[in-house]
């Protein structure tokens, strides 16, 4: 048995074993592999929204790398326009409470910038017209801020568009108004608007408002779009339609009612009209018309007519000397969609201009490429045939639309790259399930135009873009002068108006105000067209576009990208071609008809190069170090004006200069700087605290004591929770001898901050300059105890100092800091009634 | 042939060379593994010794059971007796490399004391087998038979060889991240070269730039469960928020405006302290706040990665860049499994991430104190919040006394149900190794505005937890002996039980710090507010006096007592947009130190006592609700008074996100108190 057990392994034995051994230790690190394998291959739930690579959308496009970011501001508190509202009350679901309102940039009162009118669609149409939300002029102030025109004819309608034109020939713009039976007509007189009580006002739904010499006689005629005949029914609402397959409220869906007939009001040449549509025909009775756009398509100088129809086939009017014939159809652009929105513009350079077309929702919007240079060459009798083509979808501009209602929508180059950009306002027009219902709001669309290949949308780049909204209308200006485009959008459903400011980079650009010839001087030019040429680029723009209900302004704006600009020429509306040479970049030019020199209205400051921002800030740096380290106020002063002059707009540069001026006692050159920040900055309490005080401290009238109290109170109001413009304001109180208001104020300010030693002097003041001794004391006695709240030791807080590092800069700061405490009120007081006498005295 | 030979675990066996070359590689790599630094190689010697040991299991298994059959007739001799120690020692080496194994690769944690009974055994293996192998290895070299063990030590030592320059090959192909620690080029310095962070006081150990990856990847912590929870905890926190803060941002984008891009570089210590270290605070970036810093604020390594802090504040800290596992940031896949058997099987380097000194008070003080300096507004030093110091000299701290004394962590971090592999604290006085709890990360104290405006998932539970809080609802069981219960600001009110018809009745509001254990509030107290609300109504219902409320626009009524502070400039002007840049004092500040008592005053004047308004009062006839109506006779008077707490003043939410945002922070009720005065009867009094 022994030796057989120590007999070696035979060798079939030892390779049987070897291999289970192995398959073993295989099968082990198998079973952990498959373990693991299993693991990771579990099939997991299908959610909705997945990914899938297998999927691919050939007409997304991803942003290329040379996309520029876009950057806007919301400035529309900033501005002056938060307040503004497009509605006032509930909706009743009534069509023409949700298809407006409108704005109009226009520059009324000649000044350089561009004003505004915001429609308001003022309210339910159950409502009476005094509690509609009014329409409302707004004066650009020049300062980055509006001020509504209080003088303004008071309209209270419920409102669809405006447009700026100046009928009457005098050189300053006048405006029209339309709504939901109602079409008004402005005079304006040298900045004074009167309601044209002559102007017919037939009834009907009335929509877009286009103006144009269409006849080439000299005068603004204008077209106005009837969108449907409306029937007010408030029960409607419950009642249920379809609109292209989508259940809405009877009294929402526009096939519910008979379109309007459109109007075309041919000037008589005194400022009166005569209404012609029809007899011209061009009263589209079939069209439930929402816009309509003026614009030379065909080159031949007669402003052709595209009207664009919701739920019915747009119209094409083509010019021809001033009779129309409609080409709807022979120039394939009778789209039989919800139309709403139009823009006309060059967007790939190739010499015509092109349009494009907002439509509702599950339909594409339409880029309409003008083949007019590509067909030249097939002229027929009539001339060269006018046709477009719909590019959108391969332009990024179809499929993208499909979920929203878009609305307004305008071609601009948003970054001043050469090609034509194109901002969309979108909304829908869909209840949501809210009580009260609202409509469901929206993103609008920034699509930046890559070198005429591709529509991206950059909107979700930019914050204050991508904001969902209701909106409606969208119109563009440089309303702050600084040489790009700024964008207004407005919303209907309770709405107000948003206004984006530009400030992406830009390359080179030209900004042209065209005046052409009228009577007595020069006024706008509508319809004029030009064509700027810099490099090997020649850039068509136009006076004309309505957006949705809207008008942008009238200055044009051509991008020019990395070229500079060689020579414009100007198409004037009555025919004349003017060559216009010597115009720079980065400027804003105006063109007279006929005066051979251009006249330079602004050179914007172009955006601070590196080396300028680096020396800013040693400058910057440097000032601060003198004023606050070394104290040498002289050095400071010099240096925050170089650091100024490089950035104008710095306000803590602007702060702290008006401040080295005030301690060398140049107290006007002080109150300019705090002026300048109080309009730069409107929330800026310690510009108007600033400003207020010294403006008290050194007032040597009545008048001057006014000012600073109405500064004060604006920084009261802009924090009235804190305590040191109060303290200023119940001082001026105090030497106006209004002693209850400044009882009033003290009292708030030892309500907040009981250990106010200085506010419970001057009540005691107060007690005493009324007789009551008594509690003059007591009030000095409390005074005097005041002091910085007992802590234990070692225990930090807050606000701990080595040293007192600030003053109190107040009338009477000096007064109470040199109280010796005493409760007696006559010596306590003798140096205040003095210096409350010196005021007292004027 | 010799006997030797006729063995079928003989020296020249295959099975005896293929067992004996793996086994010596494990050996020498474990060796490896518990001697040698923390090193790529290392990590690839961990995961290579274990596809050996579980290569090796069976062979060797075999090998000592044919070994064990093929010896043990043998007379027991001290070669014999050492077998079978040796043989006793492997198998538990063996059972225990394979929980550890188990452990490392499906377990959350590995238990220490398998691994340690792995390396234990595994030692003994080695020190026994030795011996067992040496002594008849001499005998057999002295009689010139030892030419197969030659071949077995020359492919044993061939192969541990292979097995170590393989560890080394992998770890020059792959050793973690490639990190650029380097600052960009035109970065700028303004304080000198050795001080690229200041005005902040935080460092990195190298003095220089840290990539932004090297502080980043918190997520990675909560994959596999490891610490999920405590992920979770953090995200909506203030912590984790620190940088995506709307308002950080916002005031950061001003301060860069206004006073320059490096002078936020004095925020990013504390609130960004990614974006800081890489140098993304610089001028003529697009975004002061990287995506990584944006996304994790105080990451998990922001902290975990210090290893010295200062007393001083304002960031002073030094953060050291933590060794980095194997495929540490892969958050799926096998590369996460490698990741996860490393951390727990390889444990030690990962350990170092938590260090006794994050108890201590002192450590969270690099944060939570500040001041300004001249470096900052080029004037002079002032205090900002310091909650460290108000603590330290509290009554909360009783020095080496934690029974009496209540810190930082634990009312800030209370202990919460866990199944996180850190749970357990054998350090803490009221703790226990596996107590099953780890200390909550999220920082609950008193943000109730920015998780839910910034949406961050997890934010529901975080507010209504920090609502709890600051209402004094928030249990902490573990230190209820020593907090007490309660609101955190205990509020009285003294009033007379009577007055006489037309008196005005003398007030006072007696507030008490009764849980805070630093200011309430505490800062920064330019933005906070802790205001008094008062109402007064008859027994008609009718409001005869109010005092802090908030208006139409949100703002405080004027008049409205108000804990905060009024910070200045140099010109007395208002530091309104936390521009601390301008900073050198305050008007007023008031806070309630722990344990202390502050009391308001109120006059409140009573119908027929109109002519004069009371001091304190707000009584302004155009503001309806200060308007004392002509009403019938009072017979009583109920007052109520609350204490409430804002963490944004309104203002500041305006000015940084404009009006028509309609934000404002939510008030929260700290606490309430009501009393009621009775009003003579007249006839009584005239009968008197």
């Amino acid at each position: 048995m022994v030796s057989n057990r120590k007999r070696p392994l035979g060798r079939r034995r030892r390779k049987l074993y070897g291999t289970v051994a192995i398959v073993f230790a295989v099968a082990v690190v198998a079973s952990l592999l498959s373990l693991y394998a299993f693991r990771a291959s579990r099939t997991e739930e299908y959610r909705t929204g997945e990914q899938h690579s297998e999927i691919t959308r050939a007409l997304s496009r991803d942003i290329p790398d040379g996309a520029p970011l876009p950057r806007f501001v919301d400035v529309t508190e900033a501005a002056g326009l938060s307040g503004f509202r497009t509605f006032a009350g509930e909706r009743t679901s009534q069509l023409p409470e949700d298809m407006g309102p409108g704005a109009a940039w226009g520059d009324f009162d000649g000044d350089g910038d561009d004003d505004l009118f915001l429609v308001s669609a003022g309210g339910p149409l159950t409502a009476a017209e005094n509690d509609l939300a009014p329409s409302e002029l707004f004066e650009n102030l020049g300062d980055g801020t509006f001020a509504r025109v209080e003088e303004f004819p008071e309209t209270r309608i419920v409102g669809m568009s405006a447009a700026w034109g100046d009928h009457d020939g005098d050189g300053d713009l006048d405006l029209v108004v339309t709504g939901y039976d109602t079409l008004r007509l402005f005079r304006n007189d040298s900045g004074h608007f009167e309601r044209d009580d002559e102007f017919a006002s037939p009834q009907g739904y009335w929509a877009g408002a286009s103006w144009s010499d269409f006849d080439r006689d000299g005068d603004l005629d204008l077209y106005i779009c009837g969108y449907v005949q409306y029937v007010p029914d408030v029960s409607g609402k419950d009642r249920i339609s379809s609109q292209y397959g989508r259940q809405i409220p009877y009294t929402l869906n526009p096939s519910s009612y008979k379109p309007e007939r459109n109007l075309l009001f041919v000037n008589r040449g005194d400022g009166t009209f005569d209404e012609q549509a029809e007899s011209r025909g061009v009263s589209n009775p079939d069209g439930r018309s929402l816009v309509a756009l003026w614009h030379d398509l065909d080159d031949d100088g007669w402003p052709d007519l595209y009207v664009a129809n919701d739920i019915s086939d747009n119209a094409l009017y083509l010019n021809r000397e001033g009779r129309f014939e409609d080409a709807s159809h022979a120039a394939w652009v009778a789209d039989y969609r919800g139309a709403m929105g139009l823009a006309a513009g060059d967007w790939n350079r190739d010499g015509d201009d092109d349009l494009f077309v907002t439509h509702w929702v599950a339909q594409e919007n339409a880029l309409y490429d003008s083949r007019f240079v590509d067909d030249a060459g097939l002229e027929s009798a009539e001339g060269a045939p006018l046709r477009f083509v719909d590019f959108a979808d391969q332009r990024g501009l179809g499929q993208i639309a499909l979920r929203s209602v878009g609305w307004g929508a305008e071609f601009f180059d948003f970054d001043a790259d050469g090609w034509l950009d194109l901002a969309v306002a979108n909304g829908s027009t869909f209840e949501e399930q809210t009580v009260p219902r609202h409509l469901t709001p929206e993103l609008p669309f920034l699509f930046w135009n890559d070198h005429g290949r591709f529509f991206h949308d950059l909107a979700p780049l930019s914050d204050p873009f991508a904001v969902p909204r209701v909106a409606r209308g969208l119109a563009l200006a440089d309303y702050d002068n600084d040489g790009d485009i700024d964008v207004l959008l407005i919303d209907g459903d309770g709405g107000g108006v948003r206004l984006l400011r530009n400030e992406t980079e830009q390359g080179n650009w030209v900004q042209l105000s065209l005046r052409a010839r009228v009577e007595n001087g020069y006024g706008p030019a509508e319809g004029a067209r030009v064509v700027a040429v810099a490099g090997d680029v020649a850039h068509r723009r136009a006076v004309s576009g309505v957006s949705y209900l809207s008008q942008s302004s009238r200055r044009l704006h051509v991008g020019l990208g990395p070229d500079r600009l060689e020579s414009v020429e100007v198409h004037w509306p009555g025919g004349s071609v003017q060559h216009v040479t010597g115009l720079t970049g980065r400027s804003i030019w105006e063109i007279r008809e006929g005066e051979p020199e251009p006249r330079l209205l602004a050179a914007p400051r172009p955006p601070l190069t590196r080396e300028q921002v680096s020396e800013f800030w040693n400058v910057q740096r440097a000032a601060v170090h003198a004023m606050k380290a070394e104290e040498d106020l002289v050095t400071a002063i010099d240096l925050f004006h170089r650091a100024l002059e490089i950035d104008p707009t710095h306000e803590d540069s602007i702060y702290y200069l008006g401040n080295c001026l005030a301690e060398r006692g140049e107290l006007d050159a002080a109150l300019r700087r705090f002026e300048a920040l109080m309009r730069l900055n409107r929330s800026s309490h310690r510009a108007f605290k600033r400003w207020g005080t010294l403006r008290a401290m050194s007032a040597t009238s009545s008048v001057a004591l006014k000012e600073a109290e109405e500064a004060l109170a604006r920084a009261v109001e802009i924090n009235p929770e804190a305590t040191g413009a109060r303290m200023v304001l119940a001082e001026t109180k105090i030497v106006q001898g209004d002693l209850e208001a400044a009882r009033q104020s003290l009292r708030w300010i030892h309500g907040t901050n009981p250990s106010a030693g200085d506010a419970l002097f001057l009540l005691a003041y107060l007690d005493w300059r009324q007789g009551d001794s008594r509690g003059a004391r007591d009030l000095l006695r409390r005074a005097a105890e005041t002091g910085e709240d007992w802590r234990p030791e070692g225990a930090a807080a807050e606000g701990d100092v080595k040293r007192t590092m600030h003053r109190e800069t107040t009338l009477f700061a000096g007064i109470y800091a040199s109280w010796d405490r005493s409760t007696d009120p006559g010596p306590a007081f003798a140096a205040l009634e003095e210096s409350v006498r010196g005021y007292r005295r004027f | 042939m010799s006997e030797q030979q006729d063995l079928r675990t003989g020296w020249g066996s295959r099975l005896a060379r293929f067992s004996m070359a793996l086994f010596l590689f494990e050996g020498v790599s474990g060796l490896a593994i518990t001697l040698s630094p923390f090193h790529a190689a290392v990590e690839w010697s961990v995961l290579l010794h274990t596809l050996a040991g579980i290569v090796i299991l069976l062979p060797i298994a075999w090998y000592c059971a044919v070994h064990w059959d093929d010896y043990r007739r043998y007379t027991m001799s001290q070669v014999v007796f050492l077998g079978y120690i040796a043989l006793i020692a492997l198998l538990i080496c063996s059972v225990s490399g394979v929980v550890v194994t188990w452990q490392g690769l499906f377990a959350l944690s590995m238990s220490a004391v398998w691994r340690n009974v792995h390396l234990y055994s595994g030692i003994a293996v080695l020190v026994v087998t030795l011996p067992h192998l040496f002594i008849p290895l001499v005998r057999m070299w002295r009689k010139r038979q030892a030419v197969d063990a030659k071949r077995l030590i020359v492919v044993s030592v061939g192969v541990t060889a292979i097995g170590c320059l393989a560890a080394l090959g992998l770890s020059s192909f792959y050793s973690g991240t490639e990190y650029v620690n380097e600052f960009p080029e035109d970065y700028a310095f303004l304080y000198g070269e050795d001080r690229p962070f200041a005005p902040s006081l935080a460092r990195t150990e190298t003095g220089g730039a840290f990539d932004s990856r090297v502080l980043a990847g918190s997520d990675s912590c909560g994959t596999s469960g490891c610490h999920a929870q405590i992920l979770e905890e953090w995200r909506p926190s203030a912590h984790g928020y620190a940088a995506k803060d709307a308002a950080f941002q916002k005031i950061q984008s001003i301060m860069a405006e206004q006073n320059g891009p490096e002078s936020t570089r004095y925020c990013g210590g504390c609130h960004d302290p990614i974006s800081l270290f890489s140098g993304t605070k610089n001028i003529f970036v697009e975004d002061l706040t990287g995506l990584h810093g944006y996304n994790e604020g105080v990451s998990c390594l922001s902290c975990h990665a210090i290893h010295e802090t200062d007393l001083q504040g304002n960031a002073n800290y030094v953060v050291s860049q933590p060794s980095e596992y194997l495929y540490q940031w892969e958050s799926e896949g096998f590369k996460r499994v490698l990741r996860d058997f490393l951390i727990r099987t390889y444990p030690d380097e990962h350990n170092k991430l938590s260090k006794r000194m994050y108890k201590a008070p002192e450590y969270c003080a690099a944060c939570h104190k500040q001041f300004i300096d001249e470096e900052v507004n080029k004037v002079g030093w002032v205090q900002l919040q310091n909650q460290y110091d108000n603590w330290a000299a509290s009554h909360w701290n009783q020095e080496g006394n934690p029974e009496r004394t209540v810190e930082c962590r634990e009312c800030h971090m209370p202990l919460v149900d866990s199944n996180d592999p850190a749970s357990g604290d054998a350090a803490d006085y009221n703790r226990s190794p596996d107590d099953g709890k780890h200390r909550s990360h999220r920082f609950v104290a008193s943000n109730n505005v920015m998780p839910q405006l910034l949406q961050i998932e997890g934010w529901e539970e975080q507010v209504r937890l920090t609502e709890l809080w600051l209402q004094g609802r928030y249990e902490i069981p573990e230190i209820s002996d020593k907090w007490g219960t309660g609101p955190i600001i205990g509020i009285d009110l003294e009033a007379p039980e009577t007055i006489a018809p037309g008196e005005s009745i003398p007030l006072r509001v007696i507030l008490t710090s009764n849980k805070v254990g630093h200011d309430f509030p505490t800062g920064p107290l330019d933005i906070i507010q802790s205001w008094v609300e008062l109402e007064v109504t008859d027994d008609h219902g009718t409001v005869i006096y109010t005092s802090g409320r908030r208006d139409e626009r949100n703002y405080l009524e004027p008049g409205t007592f108000l804990f905060k502070v009024e910070p200045v400039d140099q010109y007395g002007n208002l530091i309104d947009r936390h521009n601390l840049w301008e900073m050198v004092g305050v008007r007023f500040r008031r806070a309630l130190f722990p344990g202390f008592t502050d009391t308001v005053e109120f006059d409140i004047g009573c119908p027929s006592d109109i002519p004069r308004p009371p001091e304190g009062a707000a009584t302004d006839d155009s503001v309806a609700a200060h308007t004392i109506p002509s009403t019938p006779a009072a017979k009583e008077y109920r007052i109520e008074a609350k204490l409430n707490y804002r963490k944004f003043d309104q203002f500041l939410l305006d000015y940084m996100f404009g009006e028509d945002a309609g934000l404002t922070a939510p008030p929260v009720e700290i606490s309430s108190a009501t009393t009621t005065v009775r009003v003579m009867d007249p006839s009584s009094r005239t009968g008197g």
